[in-house]
């Protein structure tokens, strides 16, 4: 029947007001007008199509699937549309700043001590961009990356840590004793990576010097209380050999079974182990100096390679094949023959050098000489004239190496894993960025060392390397609490206090290329649409317009630490003048109020002062919320769950909602971004329109 | 000109202008409601909720107030001004806190809305004007846990 209803063929094509064909099942039906009395006459069957097209149907939204919770009459949607919740819009202004100067850095301390007392609004500002750029930054490396991976591979290390679990405040990040024992991990990797990587630029100007130059090794410099600390730390890292196991470069057993592992203080073994393959003849590192770029030069300067070295009484810092062949690799044979002091460039003075010397009682046997750089005065004339005549080490120069992990659970752990040195997690964060930040407390100084660019560590803390181990964000760590916390273990006033960033505004447009010192910071704050033009006049337009000496005028001698300023402007409305709010990052409007209200004398001396506002009933507490622009609306809610809920009947009038999206995981192994929640947010702009008086 | 008498809630006894007092829409349905023959008219209309001391000086607005237009129809999409208080009613609400929440409580019970209005924008401009110290103008005590606080400030959400 109701498909017969709707298939009427008269009806179908029929739109007259008047139409006068009789009704006739399946052909035709009555007319009748809009049950919403909306004027609109249609054949009854047509009575659902009509519903889609009447202006008083009510209909949600068009913003519903957005979060948008009101239905209205068809014709009050795009008067809606303007106050629509969902319809929110994004601030994208941006500005400019550049950070201050080691000039200016004093007077800025200077201007900056007031800052709690005096509300200066360019202060404020300049601030506020300061808290959202150190919130900003991640304290994450490519080396932490590259830890995840190589953690993966190897066997956990069980640490049974004894600190105390950093206490969790203010959203900081808690270290317990799961997430804290794959710290201490990563820590380690770390700091052997970053071992490594000196070892290999090192090493990496040895190689340089070794293909230019024939280098002749004498034996006139051979220290011999070197050599034998060599080899007692040989004897020493005997204990921890296995048969038939790899060696680790740079410490292996003479006789091509046993491995001497090195010491893993310069941390350098382990990686190199990595670095190095597990197989014979590919990339051979000797003390992370590659082997194999040099061996095919060296190898035409002498053919002499002796085979048959096995025997020869290498000490400290030599290979040996884990399968004990005596057949080395071409290029560990030219390795192994190298007797010469790697040419040195100007390194730190406190670099050493691990060199193959000729032993001075048998010129086949060679050993590891560590050799103090600082000692070495002239690049260019090396201090040996010997032509380097190549012997074997016995062995191969190269042996696969396998991770072997060590129980030191039993071991008593340091008390300090993290290498911290008594100051605590926060701090240490603090310091990191206060040192990297641009303009900020350097950490080396740029020497020149015979034409070579040296850079000397000037850091006067230890820098955890857990820190660079994990993704933390700084901000999470390093909250305005923790820096006042930590503020008297700074060197530097806390970075949340003291300003780094230039006052001045600048404004470069978005499609100009900026240096790469220069801050650009984005407004980002949400908007209901019709709320939007009176933030970007009132804030953008006004406001950080006239920050740069138009609307708030400093004294000439700012530079020189004067603190004074004065409005040169404030709102029409008499008395009012313009406000920053550090939480809620906006700017406000506070009118001056002339009724004075104060309590009578006598309850004041009696103590009786109560509160009246909450005693007021609900509805007149709305009342009054009505009144309010969003940024008091914000301050109010903050106030008790009373104003808050108060705050809260208003979010359908005057809140936004903000679409929260989430990254969803399928099994499949892709992932797609979808709506987790819907938030409803307390708009912040301040008064409706400002204007401004001298 | 005819006038009515009202009991305050203490029990006192005030005598205002009928006219007057329909400014009240509750004083205004309770005299159409209320059947007044002239032998009864020397009873008193009780007002159990407000006091006679806030009676006089809900009279006094009344009174300089009696020759106002209606007020227009409130447009919920109309942003409400809280700078249009004229000067008279800004000396007027010149008063202690206890009194001017007084005043808003007799304008809300007796239902008059241009005195709701007036003293419900004055308060609203006292909360903007002590926006960081809402807590200790208004003696209000703060119910929130710190983590609350602290999820409040970091999310903005109400």
């Amino acid at each position: 029947m109701e498909e017969e209803v709707q298939q009427h063929s008269h009806c179908v094509n029929c739109v007259s007001r008047r139409c006068m064909t009789r009704p006739e099942p399946g052909i035709a039906c009555d007319l009748i007008g809009c049950p919403l009395v909306c004027g609109a006459v249609f054949h009854s069957c047509k009575a659902d199509e009509h519903r889609l097209l009447c202006p008083f149907e009510r209909v949600p939204c068009l913003n519903s699937n957005f979060g948008c919770p009101f239905t209205m009459a068809r014709n009050k949607v795009a008067e809606h549309l303007e106050v629509c919740p969902a319809s929110v819009v994004c601030c994208t202004m941006e500005w400019n700043r550049w950070p201050v100067s080691y000039a200016d850095r004093k007077s800025y301390e200077n201007l900056s001590r007031d800052v709690d007392e005096v509300a200066q609004l360019d202060m404020a500002l300049a601030l506020q961009d300061q808290r959202m750029l150190l919130e900003s930054l991640k304290v994450a490396t490519m080396m932490s990356k590259a830890t995840d991976k190589i953690s993966e591979t190897r066997e956990q290390i069980s640490v049974k840590s004894s600190v105390q679990e950093i206490p969790c405040t203010n959203g900081l990040v808690s270290v317990d004793e799961e997430s804290y024992g794959a710290l201490y991990q990563a820590t380690v990797e770390t700091t052997r990576s970053l071992a490594a990587a000196l070892d290999i630029l090192n090493s990496a100007t040895r190689d340089i010097g070794m293909l230019n130059t024939s280098l002749s090794v004498t034996t006139d410099k051979m220290d011999e209380s070197n050599r034998e600390s060599f080899q007692e730390r040989n004897l020493k890292d005997e204990d921890h050999l296995h048969e038939e196991e790899m060696g680790a470069v740079g410490g292996v057993d003479h006789n091509g079974i046993s491995q001497n592992a090195q010491s893993e203080q310069n941390g350098s073994s382990d990686l190199l182990c990595d670095l190095s393959t597990t197989s014979l003849g590919t990339a051979v590192l000797c003390n992370g100096f590659p082997l194999e770029n040099m061996c095919s030069q060296i190898k035409d300067q002498d053919q002499n390679f002796p085979r048959d070295s096995i025997d020869s009484n290498i000490e400290n810092g030599e290979c040996a094949a884990a399968d004990g062949t005596s057949e080395p690799s071409s290029s560990l044979l030219v390795a192994a023959q190298l007797r010469e002091i790697i040419p040195f460039s100007a390194l730190p003075d406190s670099a050493f050098q691990h060199i193959l010397m000729p032993d001075e009682d048998d010129e086949e046997d060679l050993y590891w000489k560590k050799v103090d750089l600082g000692d070495v005065k002239d690049v260019d004339d090396p201090p040996f004239s010997h032509t380097p005549s190549f012997k074997f080490l016995s062995n191969s120069w190269y042996i696969p190496k396998e991770d072997k992990a060590v129980d030191t659970s039993d071991l008593e752990v340091a008390e300090d894993p993290m290498d911290l040195q008594g100051i605590d997690l926060i701090t240490a964060a603090l310091l990191f960025c206060l040192g990297d930040s641009p303009g900020g407390r350097g950490i080396s100084d740029s020497r020149m060392v015979d034409v070579y660019h040296i850079d000397f560590g000037t850091q006067t803390f230890s820098l955890p390397s857990a820190i660079l181990a994990t993704n933390t964000m700084v901000g999470e760590i390093a909250s305005a609490s923790a820096c006042d916390h930590a503020n008297p273990q700074l060197s530097n006033p806390s970075p949340f206090q003291t300003l780094g960033l230039d006052l001045v505004l600048e404004c470069v447009a978005r499609y100009q290329p900026k240096q790469r010192s220069m801050f650009t910071f984005v407004c980002g704050q949400l908007f209901r649409r019709k709320e939007f033009p009176s933030h970007f006049k009132n804030v953008h337009g006004d406001i950080h317009a006239g920050l740069n000496g138009w609307m708030e005028q400093r004294c000439p001698l700012a530079y020189y630490g004067c603190t004074y300023s004065q409005r040169r402007f404030c709102p029409s409305t008499q008395g009012a003048k313009i406000i920053h709010d550090r939480h809620l990052r906006s700017f406000g409007v506070q009118p001056c109020v002339s009724t004075v209200l104060e309590e009578p004398s006598r309850n004041c001396v009696l103590g009786l002062r109560s509160d009246h506002l909450s005693s007021l009933p609900f509805e007149v507490l709305q009342h009054i919320a009505g009144f309010l622009d969003g940024f008091s609306l914000c301050q109010l809610a903050c106030v008790s769950r009373l104003m808050r809920d108060v705050c809260g009947s208003l979010l359908q009038s005057r809140g936004m909602v903000i679409l929260q999206w989430g990254k969803k995981k399928y099994p499949e192994g892709n992932s797609s971004w979808q709506i987790k929640e819907k938030a409803t947010l307390e708009c912040t702009e301040a008064s409706h329109s400002v204007s401004f008086s001298c | 000109m005819p006038s009515i008498r009202l009991q305050g809630s203490d029990g006192e006894i005030f005598e205002v202008d009928v006219e007057l007092a329909k400014q009240s829409v509750t004083i205004k349905a309770m005299l159409e409601d209320l059947v007044m023959d002239d032998e009864g008219d020397d009873d008193p209309i009780p007002l159990t909720n407000v006091n006679v001391a806030i009676l006089k000086k809900v009279t006094q607005w009344c009174t300089h107030h009696k020759d106002d237009p209606p007020p227009p129809e409130d447009d919920e999409n109309k942003e409400k001004q809280t700078d249009d208080i004229t000067v008279w009613d800004q000396e007027f609400l010149k008063v202690g806190q206890r009194t001017l929440f007084e005043l808003i409580l007799a304008a809300n019970y007796l239902d008059i809305e241009g005195l709701l209005n007036v003293t419900c924008k004055t308060v609203a401009s006292m909360i903007k004007e002590k926006t960081e110290e809402i807590h200790k103008t208004f003696t209000v005590e703060s119910d929130f846990t710190e983590e609350e606080e602290a999820q409040m400030r970091k999310e903005k959400l109400v």
